[in-house]
């Protein structure tokens, strides 16, 4: 990138601070800016132009630090770029590309893209049509997403929103989805624990962490999730299929609302800016399933994140957010509050385009078990008036808390399709109907240990080939004792 | 009242003369209400420069600043708008210029941009030759460092 002297050699138009608030710059001179120009100052600090007045010009800049009034401004002509580069993966880097991670300089090949892109139109985009498997069985199973989808994941604070993000992460690099988390006002102990949680799962390789800390000056953190998008982009146009995790929107509103009120723009709602929605549907519309020159399907994949108090989803930018995504998965606090892990609420909890990328084995089981549930819920509330309980009802309550059981998923745990078939087979079939809940909870993890160990290959690869519950039913029926010999054996 | 402002910031070339006339105003706006039995050019002898007082006389004689110390007041307050819209040029030269060459410049500056501009000099011996010239936010760098720059750095 070149430097102050060459960019006002090349545009020939100078400006100088005329005054300094917080992040917000104002600029006198330069009679040719355009809105979202890159503009350069003597100390080779970049800003981006927010708004043009007559004479002044407002421009967000990044690092306020050596800024002084008085300074020399130079134009670039250009949008504001970040420079991009394959060597970001493994990496955790601030919102303008400068690794953060104390492992040195970013080596490899840079390239400057504009972090405002305009979205795939309408006929690049491809219909969303292959599942994007989290490893988080409710989700995969009653809440199914597909790559190029955008789904909001929503609920309140410390209800496990981090934690099945950064499962689905795994389950993706395992996949080899180049994964991409973008944080915006997190605390620096939060992205350890990302990091940490990444590594020692071996996924840190396929991921590029952009991280906006609660430390950093509030344009920082309201560009974190345009870089985070355009980095995403770079690895799209390479082919790659991305998965972006944005955690979370709500604060990076709250960031664009403290810039808006700084630059003195007109509070709506909530005292955020009038422009909140286009600013975030621009940002959440540049993921999609879409098609290359060649044509090659490639994806991004947008899991954006909001934040809800005591489980008020309809806030205005949950609400904004949730018009703009594909559908939402909603954690639930209460349900968190009851031990229930992930704590997501299947019933209000919306995929839109998800469905159509399951097989129909999937559909018919998920089927079977939101009927099930619906079922369950409803004795439920009639089994607390205290009435005895004719055998059905009492067999249907036995079945809806083992489907709790089984739904509930440690947080290291990967649950892939055929696992996922496998155990949710064993329950349509009957095999823990009689056996008491601890019983089952015993032999999951039995399952799940012997399935790690490749015990269960041989299932593993024959459970892919089912098309239809019946066949589920009847080839789980045939297995049937050669899992009680695999759990059974040290007994 | 434009013309007589014209008449009046005629010999106003660089920055430093527009400061050190706009302290002269307003000297001049503080006295305008004291002693007002005498006129203003009397009461500011030794205060501001002869050649402004003269000038000054000269209003005074031709009736246009003999009014009310009201109607003086606001005479100047408008000569202080009219002296901060003249637009100003940065002009970065190498060497300390001459008085007839400041005119010269200042000359060439209103022809090309047909109204007056005021010179704010910077005396910077680095750039060699040549000058570099700042203007309503527009930068041209002609001074002689460039052209050297080029011919030994050029290449690489």
């Amino acid at each position: 990138m070149e430097d102050f002297k060459n960019y006002l050699e090349k545009t020939g138009e100078i400006g100088q601070i005329v005054a300094i608030n917080h992040s917000i710059v104002y600029i006198s001179g330069l009679p040719g800016l355009k809105l979202g120009e890159m503009v350069i100052t003597e100390n080779e600090e970049k800003g981006r132009v927010h708004g043009l007045d007559k004479k002044i010009a407002e421009v967000l800049m990044f690092d306020t630090g050596k800024l002084k009034v008085v300074e020399k401004v130079a134009r670039t002509n250009k949008p504001f770029q970040i420079p991009v580069s394959q060597g970001f993966l493994g990496r955790i880097i601030n919102p303008l590309c400068q690794p953060i991670d104390g492992l040195g300089p970013i080596i490899g090949e840079k390239k400057y893209l504009s972090i405002q892109r305009e979205a795939p139109g309408i006929t690049q985009r491809v219909r969303v049509n292959k599942p994007l498997e989290t490893g988080v069985m409710v989700v995969d199973l009653l809440v199914p997403i597909g790559y190029g989808q955008r789904e909001l994941v929503i609920g309140d604070a410390k209800t496990g929103k981090t934690t099945f993000l950064l499962q689905t992460m795994i389950s993706q690099a395992k996949e080899g989805i180049i994964c991409i988390y973008v944080g915006i006002g997190k605390e620096t102990s939060a992205v350890k624990i990302v990091e940490d949680y990444l590594k020692e799962m071996n996924a840190f390789d396929k991921t590029v962490m952009v991280i906006a800390t609660s430390e950093n000056p509030s344009t920082i953190n309201y560009l974190s999730p345009f870089s985070g998008m355009t980095i995403a982009e770079y690895f799209r146009d390479r082919g790659e299929k991305v998965l972006i995790i944005f955690d979370d929107l709500s604060s990076h509103a709250k960031f664009y609302r403290e810039i808006s009120l700084l630059v003195k723009r007109v509070p709506g709602r909530a005292s955020y800016p009038g422009d909140i929605f286009h600013i975030q549907a621009a940002l959440v519309e540049r993921a999609g399933n879409i098609k290359t020159p060649d044509n090659k399907e490639v994806s991004i994949t947008a899991l954006p994140v909001a934040e809800t108090l005591e489980n008020d989803i309809s806030g205005y930018i949950q609400t904004n957010l949730m018009a703009m995504t594909d559908g939402h998965i909603f954690f639930d606090i209460n349900g968190f509050r009851k031990g229930k892990r992930p704590a997501i609420n299947a019933f209000l909890s919306v995929s839109r385009v998800g469905n159509q990328t399951k097989e129909p084995l999937d559909r018919s089981l998920a089927g079977w078990i939101k009927r099930k549930l619906v079922e369950y819920q409803r004795v439920m509330e009639f089994s607390q008036f205290g009435a005895e309980l004719s055998w059905e009802t009492q067999k249907l309550l036995d079945l809806g808390k083992k489907l709790e059981i089984l739904f509930n998923q440690g947080l290291k745990t990967i649950i892939p399709r055929s696992l996922r078939l496998f155990l949710f087979g064993l329950l349509f079939f009957g095999f823990w109907e009689d056996k008491p809940q601890n019983v089952m909870k015993v032999e999951i993890e039995e399952i799940l240990k012997k399935y790690k160990e490749g015990v269960f290959s041989e299932v593993e690869s024959e459970i892919k080939k089912i098309k239809n519950l019946e066949e589920l039913k009847s080839f789980i029926g045939k297995i049937i004792p050669k899992v009680k010999e695999i759990l059974y054996a040290n007994f | 009242m434009e013309e007589i402002f014209e008449d009046l910031t005629k010999k106003i070339i660089t920055k430093e003369d527009l400061i050190l006339f706009l302290e002269e105003i307003n000297l001049l706006e503080q006295i305008v209400f004291k002693n007002i039995e005498v006129p203003l050019s009397e009461r500011v002898k030794g205060k501001i420069r002869e050649e402004f007082r003269d000038e000054l006389q000269k209003l005074e004689k031709e009736s246009i600043i003999s009014g009310s110390p009201n109607q003086q007041f606001s005479f100047f307050d408008e000569l202080k708008n009219y002296l901060q819209k003249i637009p100003q040029v940065k002009l970065e030269i190498a060497f300390e210029p001459s008085e007839d060459f400041l005119l010269r410049i200042e000359k060439w500056f209103k022809e090309k941009n047909h109204r007056k501009v005021i010179l704010d000099l910077i005396i910077n011996p680095k750039i060699v030759g040549g000058a570099i010239i700042e203007y309503q936010g527009n930068w041209r760098d002609f001074s002689l460092v460039k052209e050297i720059d080029k011919i030994i750095y050029g290449g690489f």
